[in-house]
């Protein structure tokens, strides 16, 4: 479904990704692990077609992603209608008056009634019924999230890209996420985090970033959450000391939220 | 030459031109400033048109059919206002790109510490608005229209007026904690 070839990514402060190469099969569910700073959201947005890479190409359905290609509309409105990328700040995403005109703003091709009726359904699926003539500004962080999300699933996208999506939600709405996103069979997801005790319910297939910006990992979820030495390389686990009495020995984390 | 040379020279230049009224000669500062600035000269003089078109075009639009209506020349003012606001802001665009502000701001431990905090405001602002503008794009399926343009930009300016007080509000409370206002009367 998509493709890294050699891909490497340079901001004005310097690296951000560096020669990463790796192919996503559609019905993948991925785990995009890495410590902040590593390149986890350039690599999403590498992969929406936000940003482009000086280095390597990044191919969707065997098509790579140009400025050329971008410009082709036609091409362009089913690339973002199968590929849809919820920000890590729901603040970004979210600019429309009500609740309805937010998740209905990708839809303005369709004719009114499809759109209400997908309006209604996603809005139902998401909980989010009830708050369909209020402002999104108004909703408390874990509204915003499921209203982001239901904004990105209304136009069905056979890809979804998230990042962080749990970052700045509580313990409930993170488990209402979580359960939401394994019932989201249809879709081939890239889940970023750094919350490893999340990440076993969010995929099987790991990827992982290190603080240099290269992919050190690409294989199955459970084997990199159990090799200690790649989560300490990578910065997602840390040691300190642990008092037990008298004794004080080092004790190892790899729980991180 | 010093970061501070360079900012006085630029603070000199605001001054002087503020003074100047004759577009010839405003335009041939601009051009001068544009052959000193070397291969940067595209780049800033595309960066300073964009930063200015919106409020120019309005600001020269107003102008000028005001005096249309009233009867009274207009073109000369109009090009003398486009040019100066033109070449100030390429001026403040090639001090930005050439030297470090907060060296060239560090004349004590406070105006230093001033200067790091504006910057990593500034910085932070640059972040957010680039990831609404990526979040838009994102969304729009359809070429957005004006009107999603105008609710965009508008909740993207509260939702950063909002960030930029809550930053500033923690800031304060940490240089409070730190101790940085306890020489207050």
């Amino acid at each position: 479904m998509i493709v890294l070839d050699g891909v490497s990514f340079h901001h004005e402060y310097g690296v951000a990704l560096d020669n990463v190469s790796l192919h996503i099969a559609a019905g993948e569910r991925v785990v995009l692990l890495g410590a902040n700073g590593c390149g986890k959201s350039t690599l999403l947005k590498l992969m929406n077609g936000l940003l482009l890479p000086q280095q390597g190409q990044v191919l969707f359905q065997g098509t790579a992603l140009t400025h050329g290609q971008l410009r082709d509309r036609r091409w362009s409105r089913e690339f973002r209608r199968q590929v849809g990328l919820l920000f890590q700040d729901p603040d970004a995403m979210l600019f429309n008056p009500t609740v309805a005109e937010e998740i209905g703003y990708s839809l303005r091709q369709l004719p009114v009634e499809e759109r209400d009726r997908r309006i209604r359904h996603w809005a139902a699926e998401l909980g989010l019924s009830d708050l369909l003539d209020t402002p999104p500004f108004r909703l408390s962080g874990g509204e915003k999230q499921r209203l982001c999300l239901a904004a990105v699933l209304v136009l069905e996208p056979a890809l979804l890209l998230m990042d962080e999506p749990t970052a700045n939600l509580d313990p409930r709405a993170t488990g209402w996420l979580v359960d939401f996103l394994l019932d989201l069979e249809q879709v081939t997801t890239v889940v970023s985090t750094h919350n490893l005790s999340l990440a076993a319910e969010l995929g099987d297939r790991a990827l992982m970033l290190s603080e240099d910006h290269r992919l050190i990992y690409d294989g199955p979820l459970a084997a990199a959450l159990s090799d200690q030495e790649l989560l300490w390389r990578a910065n997602l686990a840390h040691r300190h000391r642990r008092r037990r009495g008298e004794a004080v020995r080092i004790h190892t984390h790899q729980e991180w939220s | 030459m010093s970061p501070r040379f360079w900012l006085a020279a630029y603070l000199l230049a605001v001054v002087a031109v503020s003074f100047l009224h004759e577009p010839l000669w405003l335009a041939i500062i601009l051009l001068a400033v544009l052959l000193a600035a070397g291969r940067l000269a595209p780049r800033l003089l595309w960066r300073a048109l964009l930063a200015v078109l919106l409020v120019n075009l309005m600001v020269s639009g107003g102008y000028v059919a005001l005096s249309l209506w009233q009867g009274n020349p207009w073109a000369l003012t109009v090009i003398r206002l486009n040019l100066r606001v033109l070449l100030l802001t390429v001026l403040t665009l090639w001090l930005a790109a050439r030297i470090d502000l907060v060296r060239a701001l560090s004349v004590g431990p406070a105006s230093r510490f001033l200067a790091v905090v504006a910057i990593n405001q500034i910085l932070l602002m640059r972040r957010l608005v680039q990831d609404y503008r990526h979040a838009f794009r994102s969304r729009s399926v359809q070429p957005p229209r004006l009107r999603d343009h105008y609710r965009s930009a508008a909740r993207q300016g509260v939702v950063l007026m909002d960030k930029a007080q809550a930053q500033a509000e923690s800031l304060s409370q940490g240089m409070r904690s730190r101790g940085v206002f306890d020489d207050r009367p």
